[in-house]
């Protein structure tokens, strides 16, 4: 079987055209809209990011705050140890113990100098522990089930819990801890990131079911369509060509409308999205819509796959069927 | 009409695909759309699943989100000082990260101690928490982080403090709460209470499930009410119960587009029955009242099935700050969606049918 470019790009184009000429490929467009459509409408949806960003970003940006994480994935991380002490005066505290200690660490975490001259251990406490204790300046304090005695070199409001400010400290049995330091901003779109993955997954898989629902409805249209041209078929056929050429001739005029057809849906139903929403907007304040570029090409990639697999599956059941055609 | 029932039971024996063809698509398709009708209903009645709030009125602060709301209790107690047969249930909810994961806070009066925590199983689970070992919460209305014992495990995914410590989290005084439910003996005490709220008469009308907003206006506190909880919070960003509702209608109408090529489908499947029906003197009505049964036999298997799988759960539901929220698939639901398709699917038949008579 030898295939020459410039005569199949021909006979490919006169199917095409007979098809145009017969209005069949309205069928095409039919079967194609649902997930199409769908697919636009769902990927426009409002992204919640997008409405933090607009509307927070300002008072939220330079808000610094101190989180702890069981992972580093937020902002810059320290690692940190995490006991139950004993201060003497007090009662039960939290012992929170970074396992590296430098001067961007210490300035993130907004400690006030106590004024207190610390030579040895060093610690800071919770400004309202700071208070309560009187100003001192040595508090004593039993973790682990050693005493010890420490210097209130600089006090804190990011943490109600004890920091002790030393260096390389030993491995505690939950080390797990990471000390995060990030902005307000971060920590809210780190959560509705989250959300609108999970939101985003489910559309995915429901348009992928739609999808296949939808392609027994591409194969009907298809066959359709090969109907309307059987005529030109025939001809084909008895010209010489063979079973394999015009089953591949069929499938190739077939996808192009069907891919001509998903453009003119894509392009049909982002204006109508948009259109839409500026319409509500100038009537109430309405969410934006958020064009998922790259989402909507990957779903759109998969739909003309899947329909050139149906057109091909069409095609070949129509040039091997004699009642067909 | 017997003759066309005969020959229907003929073609079916002949050709099962007849109908597991169009039932099988329009179950897909059915309960698809009625899934994700029956997601944004859910999602509208979601104060049930979140909140456990029931049917109640229920009195809220201006704000976005149930969680930060506020409400003060002397304040209400003073507008509702006049009324008799009245129960004020106060509630205290808010959001903190519980490490960097963000959580649903409880604050209870009676059954937690000061400085201890009760976490929900599902959290304790994904953050592989111990009872006895100490737990960061993050305030992002303080921007503190406060550290809890672990002292007790409770159902669910939320975390449950002490009230002191949940307005420590939330960064307000005593007094102040998120939510207040008001119980009224009847429906004569409940209209007490709206109008010792201050709602005008015009919307007076008396509701056992309700969401009063309380908004105060320099001295004068005005009263604004939802017939549904969830939508007096989501309409102030911008959601409208309406507009999302007719946008899940015409998502419905827009699976169902494709719907008519099934009915021109079953007319190709059958295009040689039909044209031998045809030659043996079948109307071109009794040949569509052929397609019809087929359709309507179609989709009553499709309703069926659709029926198993809502009953059955198998749907997978999502997750809203750790709470499992599944769609349950209504029966209306069910039925509106499978109409369309029906409706679809017939004039899909009735022109196929055209076509192929042509």
């Amino acid at each position: 079987m030898v295939f020459r470019a410039g005569k199949s790009i021909r006979i490919v184009t006169l199917l095409v055209k007979s098809i145009l000429r017969r209005n069949a490929h309205l069928i095409l467009l039919v079967s194609l809209s649902a997930p199409l459509v769908l697919t636009v409408i769902l990927y426009s949806l409002p992204s919640p990011v997008l409405f933090l960003e607009e509307y927070f970003s300002s008072a939220f940006r330079d808000v610094n705050v101190v989180i702890t994480s069981r992972n580093s994935i937020i902002g810059k991380c320290i690692k940190a140890g995490l006991v139950e002490g004993e201060l003497a005066g007090y009662g039960p505290v939290t012992l929170v113990y970074p396992k590296v200690i430098t001067k961007e660490f210490l300035e993130a975490l907004k400690l006030n100098e106590t004024g207190c001259m610390c030579s040895g251990l060093t610690i800071s406490l919770p400004r309202d522990i700071y208070v309560y204790l009187n100003y001192t300046c040595n508090v004593g304090l039993r973790t682990l089930g050693a005493y010890g005695s420490y210097c209130t070199g600089y006090t804190h409001k990011s943490l109600e819990a004890v920091i002790v400010l030393v260096n390389g400290t030993e491995s505690f049995q939950r080390d797990n801890l990471y000390l995060c330091f990030t902005s307000k901003l971060e920590i809210a779109r780190n959560t509705l990131v989250e959300l609108e993955s999970s939101i985003l997954s489910t559309v995915d898989a429901w348009l992928f079911l739609l999808l296949i629902a939808s392609l027994p409805g591409v194969y009907v249209a298809s066959i359709r369509v090969l109907l309307s041209i059987k005529s030109e078929l025939r001809v084909l056929l008895n010209v010489g060509l063979s079973e394999a050429a015009v089953t591949l001739y069929c499938t190739f005029a077939l996808w192009i409308l069907e891919v001509l057809s998903g453009l003119f849906l894509l392009s049909l139903s982002t204006t109508i999205v948009y259109s839409a929403s500026t319409a509500l907007s100038t009537l109430v304040p309405a969410l934006v819509p958020t064009f998922r570029l790259g989402q909507i090409l990957r779903h759109t990639l998969l739909i003309f796959a899947f329909t050139y697999l149906v057109s091909s599956i069409a095609s070949r059941r129509f040039a091997r069927n004699e009642e067909l055609l | 009409m017997r003759s066309y029932f005969k020959v229907y039971i003929l073609m079916v024996r002949k050709r099962c695909a007849l109908i597991v063809f169009p039932a099988v698509v329009l179950l897909v398709l059915s309960v698809l759309s009625a899934y994700a009708l029956s997601s944004i209903r859910t999602l509208y009645y979601a104060d049930k699943t979140l909140l456990g709030l029931g049917d109640s009125v229920v009195v809220s602060g201006a704000a976005i989100s149930p969680f930060t709301s506020l409400v003060n209790s002397e304040e209400l107690s003073r507008l509702l000082a006049g009324v008799k047969g009245v129960e004020v249930e106060y509630l205290f909810l808010t959001l903190a990260y519980l490490y960097d994961k963000p959580v649903v806070i409880h604050g209870v009066e009676e059954g937690v101690k000061t400085g201890c925590a009760h976490v929900g199983v599902d959290l304790v689970k994904s953050l592989h928490i111990n009872v006895g070992e100490a737990i960061p919460v993050h305030s992002p209305f303080s921007d503190s982080t406060y550290f809890f014992e672990v002292c007790g495990l409770v159902e669910g995914p939320a975390l449950l403090l002490n009230y002191e410590d949940a307005i420590k989290i939330r960064g307000v005084k005593p007094g102040y709460y998120t939510l207040a439910v008001i119980r009224a003996e009847n429906r004569e005490v409940l209209e007490e209470v709206y109008k010792a709220l201050g709602l005008e008469p015009a919307k007076q009308k008396i509701l056992s499930r309700a969401l009063l907003v309380l908004v105060r206006k320099g001295e004068k506190i005005s009263v604004e009410a939802y017939e549904n909880i969830i939508e007096g919070y989501l309409y102030r960003l911008g959601i409208y119960r309406d507009f999302v509702f007719y946008f899940a209608y015409a998502m419905v109408i827009i699976s169902a587009l494709s719907t008519p090529i099934i009915g021109v489908g079953l007319v190709v499947l059958l295009r040689r029955e039909v044209y031998v029906l045809r030659l043996l003197g079948l109307s071109c009505r009794g040949v569509f009242l052929v397609l019809l049964t087929t359709v309507v036999v179609a989709t009553l298997f499709s309703y069926a099935l659709a029926q198993v799988i809502a009953i059955s759960g198998l749907l997978p539901g999502t997750r809203v700050l750790g709470y499992y929220i599944s769609p349950s698939m209504s029966v209306e639901d069910l039925i509106c969606v499978h109409f369309v398709h029906l409706v679809m699917c017939i004039t899909g038949a009735y022109i196929g049918l055209t076509r192929h008579a042509k």
